[in-house]
């Protein structure tokens, strides 16, 4: 018998949550980027020189992972979740409960970073946490009766244990600052960032790409073996990664990235074989990020080993891993989503013609946010190359670009729902009328 | 993609044909400006503008008649009335479109071709491919997969018999 195809579109209406609550994150997301791109410009010799430590650069680092990778992944994967699993999240109050605390327990959180502020990284760290608990519980009781979905649900799974370990991790590594526990702070760390990166938003970005890329391209996903061989690879690597940090310290580091060099590999060509046999040829300049960002992914990788060899900086192989992979990654599809969901939501209970993607797509917007955040990626890799901090500041300033033009990307969407919204009857008055 | 019933299959085929086509289309729309007319004789654009008339008269429009009298009563019977109530909707907004584009179509028999009309062609056919594209989207990640799992054998056997008679 031929493999089901996923159904994600099936009453999809009636699992969408209130367009506010996944745009607060979005737009939260392009807030925390635009305050990354202002303390990069604002330090970049600490970037060039930096190897861990409180501080700007600290503060930068969770701006990206907490403020705009997790802000997007939390915002985007709350609404697609119910989408693919076919069951509504839980608690709609759950839900905002969650923004409310994420959204300026992030700012707090970094704020304490920035200044070593100790009320500031308790209250912070706090509000944080509870949302990631409150997060990691809405997604567990979604995906825990759900079927049919294989490796996306697994590596679902892998991002949200990862994400535990981050949480206790950062508890353990804020406490450490005013009791000096931990045995090694710097590896504990370190750990928690590769788990970030690797763990939960890499995790999270493989296994939704098992959703999207299909959907957006219209393909089958049919090679399930070759993404169920990736999926056991990348959980090994990260595995053994955790474990040579925390424990056996580079004995089995090799080992790690080997594994999971062949399991991008094998990510990688199931991606191609889906685009292969797509319906749809053009796929529009969102997913050409989609493809650099993809190229990042095995380059992170090699980055991490000529780390680990001392041939690059650490500054150097964050700016691959959190800039190149993930962050291009999400723009790319977040440029696809937002007005995908949006066009979902204005044709909910409302006659008459709904705006087309493009309609709602500022294609300006989307070329200035796309070829300045190329340019800044660029810029910042020369600079740190060449240790030119002018050329981290004009990095900087174009990345700043890249992040307002998105910013407008997302306002305008969210202009013209409103007027769609005002201008627009309920269909059974259209209909009586 | 892969299907167990013919009835899936043969709307599949249907819309892997019209995606087909569509790119040739908006290829062609958009290798020209919208306020000068081309030169229909020129290139594959005339061939192609006509080849509109039959897609929407057969492909679009037997199509969500069949979908709509056949196809989703099985699953708004089944509970879910959500993506019928979205796909007919969207079959609401798309069929005037694709009249309309039949109309202009048909007024470049002769391989001529105003300014405005084109503008009017070019505008409504961009946003005819877009729309169709978005909806067979839909209709390939939800309406499929779920006839797939609500019909058997004996109903696909009918269902694609009745299909066959409309065509």
């Amino acid at each position: 018998m031929p493999n089901k195809p996923l159904n994600v579109m099936a009453n999809a209406r009636g699992r969408l949550l209130p367009f506010s609550l996944p745009f607060r994150f979005f737009l939260a997301a392009c807030f925390y980027q635009s305050l990354m791109w202002v303390l990069l410009f604002l330090n970049p010799d600490d970037l060039i020189t930096y190897n861990g430590g409180a501080g700007p650069i600290l503060s930068a680092v969770h701006l990206l992972t907490l403020g705009v990778l997790l802000m997007t992944a939390v915002g985007a994967s709350i609404q697609l979740l119910s989408v693919s699993t076919l069951r509504p999240m839980r608690s709609l109050m759950a839900c905002r409960l969650l923004s409310w605390l994420l959204i300026p327990g992030v700012g707090i959180l970094v704020y304490g970073m920035m200044n070593l502020s100790s009320l500031a990284l308790v209250i912070g760290g706090s509000l944080v946490t509870i949302a990631l608990l409150i997060y990691a519980l809405l997604v567990f009781d979604n995906l825990v009766f759900a079927s049919g979905m294989g490796v996306i649900t697994a590596y679902i799974w892998a991002a949200i244990l990862s994400l535990c370990m981050i949480v206790a991790l950062g508890i353990a590594l804020i406490m450490d600052y005013y009791h000096a526990f931990l045995q090694d702070h710097t590896f504990t760390a370190v750990t928690h960032m590769l788990l970030a990166a690797y763990g939960f938003m890499g995790m999270l970005s493989l296994g939704f790409s098992y959703i999207l890329i299909p959907m957006f391209a219209l393909a089958a996903f049919q090679n399930k073996k070759l993404a169920h061989t990736g999926f056991i690879l990348n959980v090994i690597a990260l595995l053994l990664l955790v474990v040579d940090l925390l424990i056996t310290k580079n004995l089995l580091l090799w080992l790690a990235i080997f594994s999971g060099l062949t399991g991008s590999v094998c990510y990688l060509f199931s991606m191609y074989q889906i685009l292969q046999q797509r319906m749809r040829k053009r796929l529009g300049f969102s997913f050409r990020m989609i493809y650099l960002s993809w190229c990042a992914l095995p380059l992170s990788i090699v980055a991490g080993a000529m780390m680990k060899m001392g041939i690059i900086k650490p500054a150097l192989f964050g700016v691959i891993l959190l800039l190149a992979w993930l962050l291009m990654f999400l723009v790319g599809i977040l440029q696809r989503i937002a007005p995908f969901l949006t066009t979902m939501h204005l044709a909910q209970g409302k006659a008459g013609k709904v705006p087309t993607q493009s309609e709602l797509t500022s294609e300006l917007s989307l070329k200035i946010c796309n070829y300045a955040y190329i340019a800044s990626l660029l810029l910042l890799i020369s600079g740190l190359c060449f240790e030119q901090s002018l050329m981290i500041r004009i990095g900087s300033l174009v990345g700043l670009c890249a992040g307002l033009s998105l910013f407008y990307f997302l306002l305008n969407i969210v202009r013209i729902k409103r007027a769609h919204a005002h201008s627009v009857k309920p269909v059974a008055e259209a209909r009586q009328g | 993609m892969q299907f167990e019933y013919q009835i899936s299959r043969s709307i599949h085929d249907e819309h892997q044909n019209t995606i087909t086509y569509l790119e040739k289309l908006e290829t062609e729309l958009l290798k020209h400006g919208h306020d000068k007319a081309p030169d229909l004789a020129e290139g594959d654009l005339g061939s192609i503008i006509w080849q509109l008339i039959p897609l929407i008269e057969e492909e679009i429009g037997i199509h969500f008649q069949f979908e709509e009298e056949s196809i989703f009563p099985i699953l708004d019977t089944a509970g879910d009335s959500g993506i019928t109530f979205l796909l007919t909707e969207e079959h609401r907004t798309i069929l005037p479109l694709g009249e309309r584009l039949m109309e202009l179509a048909r007024g470049t028999r002769n391989n001529t071709l105003d300014d405005e009309t084109w503008s009017e062609l070019r505008r409504l056919g961009i946003e005819l491919i877009e729309r169709l594209v978005s909806h067979i989207q839909k209709e390939e990640m939800g309406l499929l997969p779920m006839i797939e799992t609500l019909i058997d054998e004996e109903q696909d056997a009918e269902l694609s018999n009745n299909y066959a008679m409309m065509r």
